[in-house]
């Protein structure tokens, strides 16, 4: 199997572009669909968003110097398209939605909904009113299990900068939980 | 699924994560995070290629459009420019009138006074006969005018 750095010096050399292209999507796309989805939850804006970042990789793949790997720059594209799009969201006033909400409520009162979904809707709830920085650091480095000098490579800020954002993410949502 | 954490920060950072929600509750999350509508991973190359395709048309489009509109201006002078030049350079078709009356000697003016009365005579006997009337008689032209005017 060719490696990541060889499909780009042919994409680069105008080589077969699109075959190039389609072997490198293949390969992350799964990857950089889920860290979307963990963020904005819905499979409608996660593949928006999806759609997007591999755009945006298309065309910006002629300038890649190969200075980091592959797989991090377009984990880069995906939490700044996935960025801008919770701000865009949060000035809609629409963080967290009235459905949202409601669905939060349900699940902490009594109900007949099934415990495993009374949990994940609780976690997602508490996930979402975090503020967007912290949510992507907290998504990152627990459920993609990323260390510290990758994060913050690909949020452009320093390590203690994503470990600050992280234990306050994880505060956070004690507090979110804590309050019922 | 979650990545198995491999370092000791990285096991104490999820350790805080894992004393707030139950690990039921990540699974389930993450369940939902990874369910997807069928033949999704298989048919989004092709969607996104589209999408590619799509906007380099329209960046094409986009790229000519200042070059159309400095062709649209350079035809525009072009056919100004053209027009003014095939006016002010046309032939002038009465040269009579670029003669100065001073350049015309006096025996031609003489000659085209009398070929011109000649001409006009002729017409005015034609339009006197049409009236019944005759050029040879003047006298007769004006007692009947007169006697019309009485009248």
């Amino acid at each position: 199997m060719q490696s990541d750095q060889f499909l780009i010096t042919q994409f680069q050399a105008a080589a077969n572009k699109e075959a190039c292209f389609t072997e490198l999507l293949k390969r992350h796309q799964q990857k950089v669909y889920y860290q979307v989805k963990r963020m904005v939850t819905t499979h409608a804006d996660a593949d928006d968003i999806a759609q997007q970042v591999w755009i945006k990789v298309w065309n910006k793949l002629d300038g890649f110097k190969m200075e980091s790997e592959f797989g991090t720059w377009v984990f880069r594209i995906a939490y700044n398209e996935s960025l801008n799009f919770l701000q865009k969201q949060k000035r809609n006033n629409s963080r967290v939605s009235t459905n949202d909400t409601l669905a939060y409520e349900h699940a902490t009162a009594e109900s007949d909904l099934p415990k495993s979904t009374e949990v994940k809707i609780v976690l997602e709830s508490a996930i979402k009113q975090l503020p967007e920085k912290q949510r992507i650091v907290f998504i990152a480095r627990y459920f993609d299990a990323l260390p510290y000098e990758k994060i913050a490579e690909i949020m452009g800020t320093t390590v203690g900068g994503a470990k600050a954002n992280f234990h306050q993410a994880v505060k956070k949502i004690e507090n979110f939980i804590r309050k019922d | 699924m979650r990545p198995t954490p491999n370092n000791t920060e990285l096991r104490e950072d999820s350790a805080l994560v894992e004393n707030l929600f139950s690990k039921e509750a990540i699974d389930a999350f993450e369940q939902s995070i990874q369910s997807v509508p069928s033949d999704y991973f298989e048919n989004f190359p092709e969607q996104v290629l589209t999408n590619i395709r799509k906007n380099n048309k329209k960046a094409k489009i986009v790229k000519l459009l200042p070059f159309l509109r400095v062709a649209i201006a350079a035809s525009v002078l072009f056919f100004a420019a053209t027009a003014y030049l095939f006016y002010n350079n046309r032939p002038v078709e009465n040269t009579m009138a670029s003669i100065s009356i001073q350049d015309v000697s006096n025996e031609e003016i003489e000659a085209y006074v009398y070929s011109n009365e000649l001409i006009a005579e002729v017409d005015w006997q034609d339009e006197l006969n049409k009236v019944g009337l005759d050029a040879e008689q003047p006298s007769s032209l004006l007692n009947k005018d007169s006697n019309k005017l009485n009248n």
